[in-house]
C-alpha cells in the first residue's frame, strides 16, 4: 500500500501477523465481508465445472465432480451458433450505450446541478433525480409498458397529437434499444451523480476565483478547473462501471423485450436464461455465462490498463 | 468500549451473512410431509397476481391432513413464469415433491418417477378418471406412465367474437374467413377506440391463438407439424398454404386490426383487455373470456360474446387446431421420499368430486356451498377472493364437469366445459373436436434430449421461427421473403429437425 505521495505506510513494514495482533479488531470487521465473498461469490465458482461437463443441477452434487468431462464442446456450440455474432453484437451495444448515457449523463447532470446557486432548488433537484432509483425493475417495466401501450398509452397518445403515427416502441426492432436505455438513464442517472457531486465539493474555491480574475467565463471554468478536478472520480467510476458492464440491464432487457426484437434485444445473459431455465440446457447456459465473465475480466483489465497509461487512477498496479 | 462495539458490529455482520441463506430444518415426525408446486394453472388462471389468505390455505391443510393423514404444503408458481420458477426450485435443491410440466423433459434426465405400480396400488380413481388417450400421451413406448394426466384433446382457441356488435352492424357472427374479415373492417370503422382482434403468440397451457385460431383455414393440417408425402415429419412453416395464412395476418396487423401488442400480452393484459369490453374478436386461450365473463358483463352490459357455431373455416377447411392430449401432467419428483403420499392425496381428490369441489373453491360456505349435495349441486356465494385453488390438484375435465351450479359467475366457463353434463351425452364445446383440425402427431413425444444430441441447431432454429414470423405479421420484414427465410431455416439444420423429428415420429407410429 502506499499513499498518494508515494511513501509507504509503516504498517505494510512490519510482518503480517504482528498487523494481524496489532489490529485484530480491525481486521475482524473485515470477517464478514469475506465470508460472504467466500461462500457467495469464490465457492460457488465451483459450479463453473458444469460448463465442461454434461449435468444438470438436479442431479446431486457429487455427480459435478464425477461426471465424464465434455471439454470445450459447450463453448464450441456457442461460439458456432448462428445466433453467436448477432448477441454479441446485442450485448456489447446495449453495454455500450448504457456507458454512453448512463455513465456520461450523471456527470453532466452532476455538473448542472452544481451550477445551480439556490440551495432549496438545489436539494429539491437532487431529492427528485434520485426517486426513480428505488423503483424496482419490475416497476420500470410496468411504467414502460404503461406509457407505450397502443391502449391509450402516453406516449402513442402524444405521438399522435403532434401529428406523428405512433407504433408500438417496444415491438419494434428500431426503436427498441432507445426505450430500454431512455428508461434505465431515467432511473439511475439522480443516483449516479452522487459521487461526482461529493467529488465536486471538494474542488477548492479559490481555484474558481482565480481563473474568474483570469477572465474564464463559467465554460472555461467547467472545462479547466471542474472537470480536472473530478477526473480521479471519474477514471474510478468509469473503471468500476466497465468491470459490471456486461452485468447490468439484463433484467430490464428480460423484462421489456419479446421475439419479434430479438435481434436487436437478445444479450448473452437473457440467451443463458433462455438456454438454462426455459430449455433446462445448464451446461451450456453455464458455458456461455463462463465465456461472459472471461470477456468482463478482459474489459476490466483493459480499462485499468487504458487508465494507468493514462495517468490516471487505477485499480490494480 | 470501542473493541466492544467493533466486536459487537462483527457478530452481527457475520450473523447476517449468514441468516440471509438459512432455511429451517423441517421437525422429524412420523406423519408424511409433501411439497406440491401448484402450476397447473388454477392459481393463474384464478388471480395469481394476489395470493390466498394464509388462514384460508391453513384451513385447507389441516382438512387435508385430517381426511388423509398427510401434510401437504403448496407453492405457488409466479404468474407467466411458472416453468422459470419451477426449474429454479429443483436446481435449488428445495423439496418439491410433486409439480406439473411436460414429462419428456423431465423423465429424459432422471428427474421424475414412473408411476405404474403406485397407481396400480392406490390410483384406481384416477385411473377411472381419465380416458385411455390422456394415459397414452403421459406414457412412454415401454409403458411406462410418467405422470397423472391433466389434459384430454380440447378446443381452448375457438374464436370469440362480440356478437352484439355484429348484430349492430347487420352482421351474422363470422364463420368464415373473409366473413371475420368484413366484420373487422366493420369494427375497424365503427367502433375506433375497440381492439377489432386479439390474439396472442404464447399464451397458458403453450396456447398461440393467432397460430391455433386461424392456421387450419389456409393449411391442410392447422398449426402443427405435418406429414409431407415423402413420409417425413416438417414444421408447419413449410405447410403448403401457411404462406398464405402470414399475407393474411400480415394484412390484418397493416389494417390495424391485429392489437400491435400481440408477441408482448400476458395473460393479465388480456384478461384487462377482454374486461374492458374493448375486444370485437378473441383469438387467446378461451378461459381468458370465460372466466372473468361476469366481471365483463358487468363491465359491460348487453355484451355478448359468442364463437361461430361448428367453428371459423377459410379455404382449407376449419381454422382452429384442436389441443391434443399433451404430456403435461403432475410429475412426482425423483427425489420425492414420498411418492406414495403424492398419490394417496391425489387418489383422495379423484374418489369424489365433493373433495376436489373443496379443494378448487375453498372451505364449504365461505366462497360457495352445496345446494343440492347428492346431485353435486353447489352455487357460489361471492367474488373468488381469499382462495386461488391452492389445493385444486385435479384440475382437467374429468373432475371439473363431476359438479354443477346455476351461478351466473362462472356460468360462461362452466358451460363452456360441460360442467354436470358427465353421463348425459351432451358434447360440451371445449370437446366438440369437429370444429376443428387434430395435429397428425398427436401423442407423438418428441424427446428434449434426443433433440439435443442429434439437432445442434435447435435453439437456433426455434429462434428463427418464432422471432421471423413476428417480423412477417408485423411487415418487419416482407413476406416476399418468405422463401429466403426457409432457405435460411435449412442453412441452420432444418434437415437435422426434420430427420430427428421423423425418426421419433415414426418409432412410435
Amino acid at each position: 500500500m502506499s499513499t498518494l505521495s508515494g511513501e509507504r505506510s509503516p504498517s505494510i513494514n512490519r510482518p503480517l501477523w504482528r498487523n494481524l495482533r496489532k489490529d485484530k479488531f480491525l481486521y475482524l470487521l473485515m470477517l464478514p465481508g469475506l465470508l460472504y465473498f467466500l461462500l457467495f461469490r469464490y465457492i460457488p465458482l465451483m459450479g463453473t465445472l458444469v460448463a465442461f461437463k454434461d449435468v444438470a443441477p438436479f442431479d446431486n452434487a457429487a455427480t459435478i465432480l464425477s461426471s465424464q468431462w465434455v471439454g470445450l464442446k459447450h463453448f464450441s456450440a456457442f461460439i458456432s451458433s448462428h445466433y453467436f455474432w448477432n448477441i454479441m453484437k446485442n450485448t456489447f451495444a446495449l453495454a455500450g450505450l448504457r456507458m454512453v448515457f448512463e455513465f456520461f449523463c450523471p456527470v453532466l447532470l452532476a455538473l448542472l446541478i452544481n451550477e445551480v446557486r439556490n440551495r432549496y432548488l438545489k436539494k429539491t433537484i437532487q431529492t427528485i433525480s434520485y426517486m426513480p432509483y428505488f423503483l424496482s425493475n419490475i416497476v420500470l417495466a410496468g411504467l414502460v409498458f404503461q406509457l407505450l401501450t397502443m391502449n391509450n398509452g402516453v406516449i402513442p397518445a402524444v405521438v399522435e397529437s403532434l401529428g406523428g403515427n405512433p407504433v408500438y416502441y417496444l415491438g419494434d426492432s428500431r426503436y427498441f434499444r432507445t426505450v430500454l436505455v431512455s428508461a434505465i438513464v431515467w432511473r439511475n442517472i439522480g443516483w449516479g451523480t452522487i459521487v461526482y457531486l461529493a467529488a465536486l465539493s471538494g474542488i477548492d474555491p479559490q481555484l474558481y476565483e482565480a481563473a474568474r480574475i483570469d477572465g474564464a467565463n463559467r465554460f472555461r471554468q467547467t472545462i479547466y478547473i471542474t472537470l480536472p478536478g473530478i477526473s480521479f472520480a471519474i477514471a474510478i467510476m468509469f473503471i468500476l462501471r466497465i468491470s459490471v458492464i456486461l452485468n447490468q440491464g439484463w433484467e430490464e432487457t428480460l423484462l421489456l423485450y419479446n421475439p419479434g426484437v430479438y435481434s436487436v434485444a437478445d444479450i448473452i445473459d437473457t440467451y443463458v436464461w433462455r438456454m438454462g431455465l426455459e430449455q433446462m440446457r445448464y451446461s451450456f447456459a453455464t458455458a456461455v455465462g463462463f465465456f461472459k465473465s472471461l470477456l468482463a475480466l478482459a474489459l476490466v483489465l483493459m480499462s485499468n490498463y487504458i487508465a494507468r497509461k493514462s495517468g490516471q487512477q487505477s485499480m490494480y498496479r | 468500549m470501542k473493541k466492544v462495539l467493533v466486536l459487537f458490529t462483527s457478530l452481527l455482520l457475520t450473523f447476517h451473512v449468514f441468516s440471509s441463506g438459512t432455511q429451517e430444518v423441517g421437525e422429524t415426525t412420523a406423519t408424511p410431509k409433501i411439497v406440491i408446486y401448484n402450476n397447473n394453472g388454477v392459481i393463474s388462471g384464478a388471480g395469481g397476481e394476489t395470493a390466498s389468505s394464509p388462514e384460508i390455505l391453513e384451513e385447507m391443510k389441516a382438512w387435508v391432513l385430517s381426511e388423509t393423514g398427510i401434510e401437504v404444503e403448496v407453492i405457488a408458481p409466479v404468474v407467466g413464469q411458472e416453468s422459470q420458477k419451477l426449474n429454479l426450485l429443483l436446481a435449488s435443491g428445495t423439496q418439491v415433491d410433486a409439480f406439473w410440466g411436460n414429462w419428456p423433459d423431465f423423465a429424459s434426465r432422471n428427474m421424475i418417477l414412473p408411476l405404474n405400480d403406485l397407481m396400480a396400488q392406490y390410483g384406481s380413481s384416477i385411473e377411472a378418471a381419465w380416458p385411455e388417450e390422456s394415459f397414452a400421451a403421459m406414457s412412454d413406448t415401454k409403458g411406462n406412465l410418467w405422470g397423472i394426466p391433466r389434459t384430454t384433446p380440447f378446443m381452448g382457441n375457438p374464436l370469440y367474437v362480440r356478437a352484439d356488435w355484429a348484430k349492430e352492424f347487420g352482421m351474422d357472427i363470422p364463420g368464415t374467413i373473409d366473413e371475420l374479415e368484413d366484420y373487422l373492417a366493420a369494427v375497424k370503422k365503427n367502433k375506433p377506440d375497440s381492439i377489432p382482434l386479439l390474439a396472442e403468440m404464447k399464451g397458458k397451457h403453450g396456447s398461440s391463438g393467432i397460430f391455433q385460431t386461424f392456421a387450419g383455414a389456409f393449411t391442410k393440417y392447422g398449426a402443427s407439424n405435418w406429414l409431407d408425402s415423402d413420409g417425413k415429419i416438417k414444421p408447419q412453416e413449410l405447410q403448403p398454404g401457411y404462406r398464405d395464412f402470414i399475407i393474411k395476418m400480415n394484412e390484418w396487423y397493416k389494417a390495424g386490426y391485429i392489437y400491435p401488442e400481440f408477441a408482448s400480452l400476458n395473460r393479465n393484459i388480456i384478461r384487462d383487455l377482454i374486461k374492458s369490453g374493448k375486444v370485437a374478436a378473441n383469438a387467446t386461450w378461451y378461459s381468458n373470456v370465460t372466466v372473468p365473463y361476469a366481471t365483463t358483463e358487468a363491465n359491460n352490459p348487453g355484451i355478448d360474446m359468442e364463437f361461430p357455431e361448428g367453428g371459423l373455416t377459410g379455404p382449407m377447411g376449419k381454422a382452429e387446431t384442436i389441443n391434443p392430449a399433451g404430456a403435461e401432467g403432475m410429475l412426482i419428483s425423483a427425489k420425492c421420499e414420498h411418492p406414495e403420499a403424492v398419490i394417496k392425496v391425489m387418489e383422495f381428490f379423484y374418489s369424489n368430486p365433493a373433495n376436489h369441489q373443496v379443494a378448487y373453491m375453498g372451505p364449504e360456505n365461505n366462497l360457495w356451498r352445496w345446494t343440492d349435495k347428492s346431485k353435486l349441486q353447489f352455487e357460489i356465494l361471492k367474488d373468488r377472493t381469499g382462495y386461488l385453488g391452492d389445493y385444486a390438484f385435479a384440475m382437467g375435465l374429468p373432475m371439473e364437469r363431476a359438479v354443477s351450479t346455476d351461478s351466473p359467475q362462472m356460468a360462461k366457463h362452466f358451460g363452456y366445459l360441460g360442467v354436470g353434463t358427465v353421463g348425459s351425452g351432451v358434447t360440451p364445446d371445449g370437446l366438440d373436436y369437429s370444429r376443428g383440425k387434430m395435429p397428425v402427431d398427436a401423442g407423438v413425444v418428441y424427446d428434449p434430449q434426443i433433440i439435443e444430441k442429434e439437432i445442434p441447431g435447435y435453439a437456433d432454429i426455434q429462434r428463427m421461427r418464432e422471432e421471423e414470423v413476428i417480423k412477417f405479421i408485423m411487415g418487419a420484414r416482407p413476406v416476399s421473403e418468405w422463401d429466403a427465410f426457409i432457405d435460411e431455416l435449412y442453412s441452420i439444420g432444418l434437415n437435422d429437425w426434420i430427420e430427428s423429428y421423423t425418426r421419433m415420429y415414426k418409432s412410435q407410429r
